[in-house]
């Protein structure tokens, strides 16, 4: 019965990511994201025999392992994706404070 | 676009309300240059004293670095069609009397840094900064095809090709920003040349560095170095 429980979790994100594109809080790219996490995840729920079946084609003792190396893997992608997007920002506002500086400069001038 | 026929000197400021006055009235002597400011966010009393001193300025909201606030001057240069820029300490460590020396480079070279070595061997630094600084030195070299002898140094002067680059592109990263110009500048063919000057002591504020930030700053530099050796010499 503990596919329940993943199933639980699958809804619950699905949820979680509607809920946060209606109010605007999370932007198309990284709902697709986090969709594409969920469909995987029901493929693993919905057919119980895919992940061990893959793991020992692959080599793995334990779909445990599987698991570990699938999930860590995952997380590690998008934390390093977030990374280069909060460089990108970073740059974008370091740019932002220059235009205001000079914009400020140029109003204090005429006025 | 309007030209200007003065250099501007750009001085990023961050924290310096202890010396910026006297700075303030030591560059009032040099009326063949325009000066600007960069209040780099700071959260003392800076900006007043260049408000009430009526000294021309730029303030940036937030503190971003002396990269931002030297791509702002950058940036301001580029709009208002200045054609030469001088990169000059708050603290009065340069002496503004070098500013025309390096205005003299700028007639063969794109980027004129003033160097600390060159000549004059009283300019001490300790064993760490030195590995650094000599890691930086090889890395920027190796790009440049020139024998620079000091590259960290931030006294340096820019002519119009390198404002027109550094407007729209300035390394931003801590206390990265003078070797990577450098180096930026080098990939885009630019020329650079070195000028010996003297410094002097900080006339206050607080020095920037210690160990902790020596050592942080050696890390950096090998970073800088391997990734200047992933980027393709030109």
């Amino acid at each position: 019965m503990t596919w329940i429980l993943g199933l639980i979790a699958v809804v619950f994100l699905v949820i979680l990511v509607f809920i946060n594109i209606r109010k605007g809080f999370l932007k198309e790219k990284y709902a697709v994201l986090w969709l594409t996490v969920s469909i995987l995840s029901i493929f693993a729920i919905a057919i119980p025999q895919f992940i061990p079946f893959l793991a020992t084609n692959l080599g793995f003792t334990l779909p445990a392992n599987f698991l570990f190396v699938v999930t860590v893997g995952t997380a590690l992608f998008l934390t390093f994706l977030l990374s280069t997007d909060i460089s990108k920002k970073q740059k974008q506002l370091e740019k932002l404070a220059s235009e205001i500086a000079i914009l400020k400069n140029q109003i204090n001038k005429k006025s | 676009m309007r030209t200007s026929a003065k250099p501007l000197v750009v001085i990023p400021a961050f924290n310096e309300a202890e010396v910026i006055e006297k700075t303030i009235s030591e560059l009032s002597h040099y009326s063949q240059y325009d000066f600007l400011f960069i209040d780099d966010g700071s959260t003392d009393s800076t900006l007043e004293i260049l408000t009430k001193l009526d000294a021309p300025y730029l303030s940036l909201p937030f503190n971003l670095g002396v990269g931002v606030a030297m791509r702002t001057g950058f940036q301001f240069a580029h709009e208002n069609g200045y054609r030469a820029v001088i990169q000059f300490d708050a603290d009065l460590q340069h002496k503004p009397e070098f500013i025309a020396e390096l205005l003299k480079g700028l007639a063969a070279s794109d980027v004129v840094v003033g160097s600390r070595f060159a000549e004059d061997k009283t300019y001490r630094v300790s064993l760490l900064r030195k590995l650094a600084m000599f890691l930086l030195k090889f890395a920027v070299s190796r790009h440049t095809g020139e024998k620079l002898s000091d590259v960290t140094s931030g006294f340096r002067a820019a002519g119009p090709k390198a404002i027109a680059l550094f407007a729209e592109d300035y390394p931003a990263e801590y206390l990265a920003d003078t070797v990577e110009s450098l180096i930026l500048a080098a990939d885009h063919n630019l020329k650079i040349c070195e000028i010996p000057v003297t410094m002097q002591e900080r006339q206050g504020g607080k020095p920037s560095q210690n160990v902790f930030r020596s050592s942080l700053y050696l890390g950096r530099s090998i970073l800088v170095l391997i990734a200047s050796f992933s980027v393709k010499k030109r």
